[in-house]
């Protein structure tokens, strides 16, 4: 078959052969396209807004500079006017390989998922390059004003083995003001309110969703899954209200209506992941948008945000010994509980170090960033410091013998160490420097503090 | 020095754009874990005729299409997860091949053997009894229970014994509600009225040769993904289950 397109922002061929369709929805048909590049939707013309079209101009106007999104959003490249000659509408979008994508939910439905993945030479590691993918592609899309109404676990794909992900379909983008609301989504990762007042779908409904995702991709569990029943006449009314007014935390400090069972227990022991594995940054997140941001929108955190937090926990990832999962080193616990999440073994000696960041806001002021865990081999990089940097400054070694972390210099003229007796000194290059508690190093407006070296915790 | 991981460098894969290392589990290192609380089941009865007349290669197409049926839905993570299936044969012998429900993954295909009459009552009541026996029902304040359950009967023949007074039961029941049973006759030997009372829901027909078989478990694996899946969306339930469009061997009787 043959489809006439439109497209005025792009080079897409004006005629497209298609094969199909491979998947039939409510919404319309899906096609291939013979070259194998592009993936065409057909709308049913019963089920169709009235300006559809004018809506897809809309999103396709958007579209126009899309930057670093471009390899994250699988955005319509073109409209489609005709098939074989008739009159239709649809879109055109690049086709996204599978394999190596394939979709969300088969590698975080459940933990069973989880362990086919981790079978298959997959790290948890991954999974929270996942997760930043995701909130990144989200903050890209609220950042151009969109909300994209259908955020679930179906319509981002996934190469697990490179941590990447693209999010499809765009179709049902939202713009108040400029792009009426036209789905309602999947009911655990809907906002309650939707499903309380039938409110329109927008970025505050999205943020709700993307936290639901997040939490979703990490724990491998629905933050709200309701475990006991509310309506056992009618099914529909139950979930509805489950999800809906009903809706509550699975680890809500005082109602313990949702608490599953296993929680905090190792994930294979038969257990279930809690939210205190992840750092305190993290966590606060978690807690604004499930404890005080679940019926109030406004509280609920951006996008942005989740995305620079993620961001800032790759640098406090340590590795078990046993199961081989990258975890986040649970620095804020007595030494004695710090336990890998998965396979419940303790954390041995010799500990990583753990440093806290600041950064230089004027002459006086230095404000309090993340905390960073750093064991031997690590390099300390300008990234901990700030996104765009590309920097090397050293690298972290533990020193066998003597039982201490040095801090080897690359960088000669820009990094000082001062002590805890208040002297500093410029290090040279290649010059080594023990580490202990106290020490701060400066990198020029960052600096780094010393909390604990691994013998010493406070 | 036990128990020291040397991370090469995990500060690497924020210069690199490609980082990949594949580490081998330890061996001795059980995964067990479980399927997460609180979701709720979906059962899927499948009601197949082996009375004498589906002798030959219309059984052995049945069992091929049960293992298409299991391939198919085993395929998608949502269906996976949710569905939990149960056979029952009827004819020479009536009789729940799963003993109850059982998880798809755990599905044996069964090697069917034909023979006898077309009791479709006998079955129809052992449906009953494991809708009693293994469907959860929903505790206000308690257990969530399980969906409502879907229902395929495929039979070749009409019913020998009393089937009306277990459908009525069927139809009557309170609680553990079933909303679609859906009916599909093969062979020329059907009783299209007998089919349509049967069913609560669509029913049809179709030839008796493998290729029809094979298209009717693909699309009974079909209908119970798009279920598994509609059910997470508002607008869901009591209506009843979107079903994707039957193939062309499968044609509806009205």
């Amino acid at each position: 078959m043959r489809v006439e397109t439109l497209s005025p922002f792009s080079d897409i061929p004006r005629r497209i052969e298609i094969e199909g369709p491979v998947f039939a929805g409510g919404e319309g048909d899906v096609y291939f396209s013979r070259c194998g590049e592009f993936v065409v939707k057909i709308y049913h013309d019963q089920v169709l807004p009235r300006d559809k079209e004018k809506m897809l101009h809309r999103v396709l106007f958007l579209g126009k500079n899309l930057g670093e999104g471009s390899n994250l959003l699988c955005w319509p490249l073109a409209l489609v006017r005709e098939l074989e000659g008739k009159r239709k509408i649809g879109v055109v979008t690049k086709k996204i390989p599978r394999p190596p994508f394939r979709e969300l939910a088969d590698f975080i439905f459940s933990p069973r998922e989880f362990k086919k993945a981790v079978e298959n030479g997959a790290n948890w590691l991954q999974y929270l390059q996942v997760a930043h993918s995701i909130a990144k592609t989200v903050a890209i899309l609220h950042g151009k004003g969109c909300a994209h109404a259908d955020l679930h676990f179906k319509n981002f794909l996934v190469d697990i083995r490179t941590g990447r992900s693209v999010l499809i379909d765009l179709d049902g983008l939202v713009v108040p003001g400029f792009l009426p609301p036209q789905v309602a989504g999947m009911m655990p990762f809907m906002a309650p309110e939707i499903l309380i007042q039938r409110v329109s779908p927008s970025q505050k409904t999205d943020r709700h969703s993307l936290a639901v995702l997040l939490f979703h991709t990490l724990l491998f569990r629905n933050p709200l899954q309701p475990l006991i029943c509310y309506d056992p006449e009618d099914q529909e009314r139950d979930e509805k209200s489950g999800w809906g007014e009903k809706a509550l935390f699975s680890e809500h400090p005082f109602d313990f209506r949702h608490r599953p069972r296993s929680l905090g227990v190792p994930l294979f022991q038969r257990g279930t992941l809690s939210y205190t594995m992840l750092p305190p940054t993290l966590r606060t997140l978690v807690e604004r948008s499930f404890i005080e941001g679940l019926f109030m929108p406004e509280k609920r955190p951006l996008s942005r945000e989740w995305e620079r937090a993620l961001f800032a926990s790759f640098f406090s990832l340590w590795r078990c010994a046993r199961c081989y999962q990258y975890f986040f080193y649970p620095y804020w616990r007595h030494p004695g509980l710090r336990r890998c999440p998965f396979c419940g073994k303790q954390v041995t000696p010799p500990y990583p170090l753990v440093g806290i960041v600041y950064e230089q806001k004027s002459e006086e002021v230095a404000i309090q960033k993340e905390r960073v865990v750093l064991g031997h081999g690590f390099q300390v990089v300008g990234k901990m410091f700030h996104e765009q940097s590309k920097d090397i400054f050293g690298e972290i070694r533990f020193r066998d013998a003597e039982n201490v972390y040095v801090f080897q210099n690359f960088s000669p003229g820009i990094v000082t160490a001062f002590f805890p007796s208040s002297f500093g000194r410029r290090l040279e290059e290649g010059e080594e420097i023990v580490l202990a508690p106290g020490m701060i190093l400066d990198f020029g407006g960052w600096y780094l503090e010393v909390v604990e070296d691994g013998r010493f915790f406070p | 020095m036990s128990g020291f991981v040397v991370d090469s460098n995990l500060a690497k894969m924020f210069i690199l754009e490609f980082w990949m290392e594949v580490v081998d589990v330890e061996e001795g290192l059980e995964m067990d874990v479980t399927l997460g609380e609180g979701l709720r089941r979906l059962p899927v009865y499948l009601l197949l005729d082996t009375s004498g007349s589906m002798m030959g290669a219309p059984i052995q197409a049945v069992e091929e299409g049960l293992a298409l049926f299991k391939r198919e839905v085993e395929k998608d993570t949502f269906a996976r997860e949710t569905v939990w299936v149960s056979v029952i044969v009827f004819g020479r012998e009536v009789e729940n091949v799963t003993q109850g429900l059982i998880p798809v993954e755990k599905l044996e295909i069964p090697s069917l053997e034909a023979g006898g009459y077309t009791p479709l009552g006998a079955a129809l009541r052992l449906l009953l009894d494991s809708l009693d026996r293994d469907v959860k029902k929903a505790v206000k304040g308690g257990e969530k229970g399980d969906w409502k359950p879907l229902v395929f009967i495929l039979t070749d023949g009409k019913p020998t014994d009393d089937w009306k007074s277990p459908r009525l039961e069927l139809l009557n029941r309170r609680e553990r509600k079933v909303l679609n049973v859906i009916t599909v006759g093969c062979g020329p030997d059907i009783d299209e009225g007998t089919l349509r009372e049967i069913a609560v829901g669509p029913s049809f027909k179709m030839d008796a040769d493998s290729a029809s078989f094979a298209a009717f478990f693909r699309w009974v694996s079909q209908t119970v993904k798009a279920v598994s899946q509609s059910l997470s969306q508002p607008q869901g339930e009591n209506t009843p289950a979107p079903m994707p469009v039957p193939p062309d061997v499968l044609q509806y009787i009205p």
